[in-house]
């Protein structure tokens, strides 16, 4: 009894517990929140009612660092979600590499695995704000990102978006990716 | 097993555990220290290699003259290759971008082969043109791809195109040109005689600026050979599935060679970067043969090609 009771049960408690939860951290799971990484404006944010690029219809678009709810379900690259847009519920399908499971900003980077990556750092905030810093600091430069912008929006409305002079907007892309399907279709290109 | 001894092992477990699971801080606070003093980091989230990637355009405009799209003929040009590429980038989610499976020509760290895998281009591909007859192509972080009109023009049909265009998508989507300044730089911000001249201070605005002029004169110095053998491959593999033909990648390369011989190319120019193209066509046949990549038949009908044949002229004829 003696050594029953000299048994490091806690410490072995505590060990299990802290495998459990690297064990969950690192596996998808049904019902787990996961957010979206790229822009609403990405052709990819759109969710669809399946996994067939040309039968496909779009469900609805999802916004940047939206978290969406993972399905049971997964074909090739795609995951099935569940996630509220323009306050409908909808569920469909969109490429696994547009989540993530943590919300965007700042945060340290875990691995698949539930490692986190030894190369894992803060992020050093490329954005909008450091853009514009630059601008100001360098007139060539401020010259040519209006060059740059100039041509993002020229490309956004021969794509059927709409334009804008800010780089964040956020707009459905799902004109985009009409264009790219009947681009395809026209082109004999169909599978 | 005494029990003195399970004690012990549990205890040296519990070390383990405790050393990993605060590994992330350490790197966090190192991180902030690495930010103050300008250093570069990794694993860059989407909006971030964005803007970087726009911050580099700004460079290469500056370098190379866009086309302003102001006539009907640079619109149409432009919707074409930016269907194109968006396309392609869709269809070919799925090709694997392991560096073992695209033929063992580059070598990956478990965290950048973690990051290829999961790196998605913040608002899709954007495709520009350069206006010059020089044959350039460049793709930055974040999904901006500049081709000239002169890579442009080497291409015969829109099928030698797509393989173009899946060639420098792949660099982008594979991240060869990050892995190779984070390499040559120790993921420190470079400087340069431009960089330097253009931002002398060294606020976080400056240390960006330089971060993109030295991201541009990375990329111009080029791929290396296996990075090059890597883009031919995932590009090959991205063609068959988007309804091409796997052999346009042999054909615009056979294109590169007859324009190597009909020129002289300098040391400096985009084409010299890359390896013995004879060398690359032989690796691109051995490839649709083992891996039995095969073309879409429907592309091949009388009137998908004329299709194809006819947008093709009308954009760039
Ligand atoms: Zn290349």
């Amino acid at each position: 009894m003696d050594r029953w009771k000299k048994f490091p049960w806690r410490r072995l408690l505590a060990l299990v517990l802290a495998m459990a939860a690297l064990i969950f951290a690192s596996t998808y799971s049904k019902g787990e929140d996961m957010y979206v990484k790229v822009a609403s404006s990405n052709p990819d944010a759109v969710v669809l009612s399946s996994t067939d690029f040309f039968e496909s219809e779009p469900l609805g678009n999802l916004k940047q660092n939206q978290s969406v709810e993972m399905l049971d379900k997964t074909d090739g690259e795609y995951v099935k979600i569940s996630a509220t847009v323009d306050g409908k519920k909808v569920e469909g399908w969109v490429k696994k590499v547009i989540l993530q499971k943590k919300p965007l900003e700042n945060s340290p980077r875990v691995s698949e695995s539930g490692a986190v990556d030894n190369a894992s750092f803060a992020a050093p905030g490329f954005d909008k704000e450091i853009e514009n810093g630059m601008r100001k600091e360098s007139p060539e430069m401020d010259k040519a990102l209006t060059q740059l912008q100039d041509f993002e929006k020229k490309r956004a409305r021969l794509m059927g978006l709409k334009e804008s002079d800010d780089p964040d907007f956020e707009q459905d892309p799902t004109p985009m990716l009409n264009s790219y399907r009947d681009f395809a279709n026209s082109g004999g290109l169909k599978n | 097993m005494k029990t003195n001894k399970i004690n012990v092992w549990v205890t040296r477990l519990m070390l383990g555990a405790l050393v990993f699971s605060f590994t992330g801080c350490a790197f966090l606070m190192a991180a902030n220290d690495a930010l103050k003093e300008g250093k570069l980091v990794d694993n860059l989230e989407p909006s971030e290699e964005y803007y970087l990637g726009r911050g580099v355009s700004a460079v290469i405009i500056q370098n190379y003259e866009p086309i302003k799209i102001d006539t009907p003929k640079q619109e149409t040009q432009i919707k074409y290759l930016n269907d194109m590429a968006g396309y392609i980038e869709k269809a070919a989610q799925g090709v694997t971008r392991s560096a073992r499976k695209l033929g063992d020509h580059t070598d990956r760290s478990y965290d950048q082969q973690e990051h290829v895998y999961n790196l998605a281009l913040h608002k899709g591909i954007q495709v520009g043109i350069l206006n010059t007859e020089e044959v350039a192509a460049h793709g930055t972080p974040g999904g901006f791809l500049w081709l000239s009109y002169g890579a442009i023009h080497m291409c015969k049909n829109e099928d030698e195109l797509a393989a173009l265009v899946a060639h420098e998508m792949s660099h982008i989507i594979l991240d060869h040109g990050m892995a190779n300044y984070r390499s040559a730089h120790k993921s420190q911000i470079a400087s340069s005689f431009a960089s330097d001249h253009m931002f002398p201070g060294d606020s976080k605005f400056s240390n960006f600026g330089r971060l993109c002029v030295t991201g541009f004169e990375s990329m111009r110095n080029g791929y290396n050979p296996g990075q090059e053998f890597e883009a031919d491959n995932w590009g090959t593999r991205a063609l068959a599935v988007s309804g091409y033909k796997p052999e346009a990648m042999v054909e615009v390369l056979t294109r590169v060679e007859e324009f190597e011989k009909a020129h002289e190319v300098k040391p400096e120019d985009y084409l010299a970067h890359h390896p013995p193209i004879h060398k690359r066509i032989d690796t691109v046949k051995e490839l649709i043969k083992t891996e039995k990549l095969t073309v879409n038949p429907k592309s091949q009908t009388a009137e998908a090609i004329k299709a194809r044949s006819d947008r093709f002229a009308a954009a760039f004829k």
